[in-house]
């Protein structure tokens, strides 16, 4: 299954700079090392379904933990794909 | 004009628990309680508190997060008798312990995830007052006569103090079930209502979703916070809420997202804390297509000023309505005069959701609260200049200490940000005055540009100096990528203060 943490990381990095001494990797965690406000999760979420294909948010139950890391974002956006890919 | 003198405000529960016991009260994630069940609990949590020395009118602080846990602790407080002192649990230590010393609570309750920074801050406090954690594992029978009445107090809430110290406004009883009753009144909450509430309870707006979805018998959906917007979105759509209570920061921030949501099922949406920007209005009913939108005005003194009906905000966009149901409202003109429609002055309000003053501090109290020359009754004057139309429509001016002169003219910062906010790549706004010896005083725009605008500071002013009159013009413009706001989702014009001084913030 596709990680997506390509696209993830090229997201982060367009918000913002990420803080020193963070290195982005499947741990990272959006609030607590990258200081992620409500602004910053909104502008990850716009940019991922710009650069995922088909990814759009649904009305499928969202849980704040999946969206705590980087490895929890990336399997969100896989079960998601999944998900469209069924339906379509 | 109806009298709510004699009504403890945990009535509002009791009776509901009794004649509905098994309608929902709460909902938080998967956590569901009924109004029996939330009753029991606070019966249960109340009886401790007494046990725990708690006797009528002793203060208890509440310092905790949105949750099922805060609505027991608040109900347990009211039926215990104690006074109740919200605060929002991000508040930094050094400000907390100032209210603990000023307020001397004998409890301060909190919640696992707080209890650590309210211990270290009960700490640096001269008084010393019991810290537990909110319990809601147990339960006891309703009580058969409550404590406190009508003219006892319910709670202190303290001002945010972004300018000054903070001020504990004392609301009695009478005055939360009066400002409860009448706004669930013209909002017209029934039982089938599910209200979804990410506004902090610690901020009256908040607090009052508990008392009058207690009073009408509705469901409260708890969000913990607005952290995360698209949670909260989709949080609205899956449970199906009809009543969405925001502040502007909040509704600025779920616009991106429209259309991504099945939002049918909002019927009201509700703004206050700030004016609503007029392309905001505009973009909020796109949003939420079936909802009415009432905008509203107050300050914690009286819990809430005006409203304005729904069917009005086509015609007078910018107006925050009229006086709430029980309550009525006036202007003071610079010459003393009192007008009721076609004049400019302080707000006045009559009505008992006028509080009982500030907490230990008699001059601020006698600068706000004054006989009515007509009736020898108590009035709350608000301290903001208000523009009532020939027809008594309010328009929110200023905090009357906020307006200046600015080359001989009087300017209101807040009329400055309204105009500014039509600009097409603004998305949030604020205007500070700082003293300017050649004018009196210089505006600084600090703006939040709409996402992937290329907004620049020079183009800000340049588009201000073909529409606004040469007073009205900001000086300066401070582009940033979010403006700060504080617990309450309002601007933190303090921050933003030090931020023109080039002070660290």
């Amino acid at each position: 299954m596709k990680n997506y943490h390509a696209e993830i990381f090229e997201a982060i990095e367009e918000i913002g700079d990420v803080p020193a001494g963070v290195t982005l990797n499947g741990d990272t965690r959006f609030e607590e090392d990258l200081a992620f406000d409500s602004g910053s999760f909104i502008e990850l979420f716009l940019i991922i379904e710009e650069s995922v294909p088909g990814f759009t948010l649904g009305a499928a139950r969202l849980a704040p933990e999946d969206f705590t890391t980087v490895n929890l974002l990336g399997q969100f956006i896989a079960r998601r794909m999944a998900e469209l890919t069924e339906s379509a | 004009m109806n009298s709510f003198s004699g009504r403890s405000l945990a009535s509002f529960l009791l009776d509901t628990a009794v004649s509905h016991p098994l309608l929902p009260a709460l909902e938080y994630g998967s956590e569901k309680l009924s109004f029996g069940a939330l009753a029991s609990r606070a019966a249960g949590v109340s009886e401790t508190l007494r046990t725990q020395g708690l006797t009528l009118g002793d203060r208890v602080f509440l310092v905790a997060g949105n949750s099922i846990e805060y609505c027991v602790a608040f109900w347990a407080c009211q039926l215990a008798g104690g006074v109740l002192v919200p605060v929002h649990p991000d508040t930094q230590a050094d400000k907390l312990a100032w209210m603990i010393d000023d307020a001397a609570p004998v409890l301060i309750l909190t919640d696992a995830r707080s209890a650590s920074h309210v211990r270290s801050a009960a700490a640096l406090a001269q008084h010393r007052p019991l810290v537990n954690e909110i319990r809601t594992d147990l339960a006891a029978p309703l009580p058969n006569k409550l404590l406190a009445s009508g003219e006892d107090l319910a709670a202190i809430i303290y001002t945010s103090g972004s300018t000054s110290t903070p001020k504990g406004v004392m609301l009695s009883h009478k005055n939360m079930v009066a400002a409860a009753t009448s706004v669930s009144t013209y909002l017209q909450y029934d039982p089938s209502d599910r209200i979804y509430c990410a506004v902090p309870f610690s901020f009256d707006y908040g607090l009052h979703q508990i008392t009058m979805t207690a009073r009408v018998g509705a469901t409260l959906i708890i969000a913990r916070d607005f952290s995360q917007p698209i949670m909260n979105l989709n949080a609205i759509a899956i449970s199906k809420a009809t009543v969405v209570p925001l502040v502007p920061s909040m509704a600025a921030l779920l616009l991106p997202f429209k259309g991504r949501f099945d939002l049918g099922a909002v019927r009201v949406i509700t703004n206050t804390a700030a004016a609503l920007a007029p392309r905001l209005i505009d973009d909020l009913g796109a949003f939420f297509p079936e909802a009415r939108i009432f905008s509203m005005y107050g300050l914690t003194e009286c819990h809430r000023c005006t409203y304005l009906e729904p069917d009005q905000l086509a015609i007078r966009k910018m107006s925050v309505g009229k006086a709430i149901p029980f309550t009525s409202m006036w202007v003071i003109d610079e010459a003393g005069k009192r007008h009721d429609r076609g004049a400019t002055g302080e707000l006045v309000i009559r009505g008992e959701t006028v509080m009982q003053g500030y907490w230990k501090n008699p001059e601020a109290t006698a600068a706000r609260l004054k006989k009515d020359s007509e009736t020898g009754e108590i009035v709350l004057h608000t301290g903001d200049q208000v523009r009532l139309d020939d027809e008594g429509y309010a328009y929110f001016i200023g905090r009357q200490d906020d307006i200046l002169k600015i080359r001989g003219i009087k300017v209101a910062p807040v009329s400055v940000e309204h105009k500014l906010s039509f600009h097409p790549d603004i998305a949030q706004v604020a205007v500070l005055a700082s003293p300017c010896s050649i004018a009196g005083a210089r505006l600084t725009a600090f703006v939040e540009p709409k996402r992937a605008s290329c907004l620049t500071a020079e183009a800000v002013l340049k588009w201000c100096q073909t529409r606004f009159e040469i007073h009205e013009r900001p000086s300066d413009c401070v582009v940033m990528t979010a403006l700060p706001k504080n617990q309450n989702g309002k601007i933190d014009r303090l921050v933003l203060a030090k931020t023109k001084l080039g002070e660290p913030a």
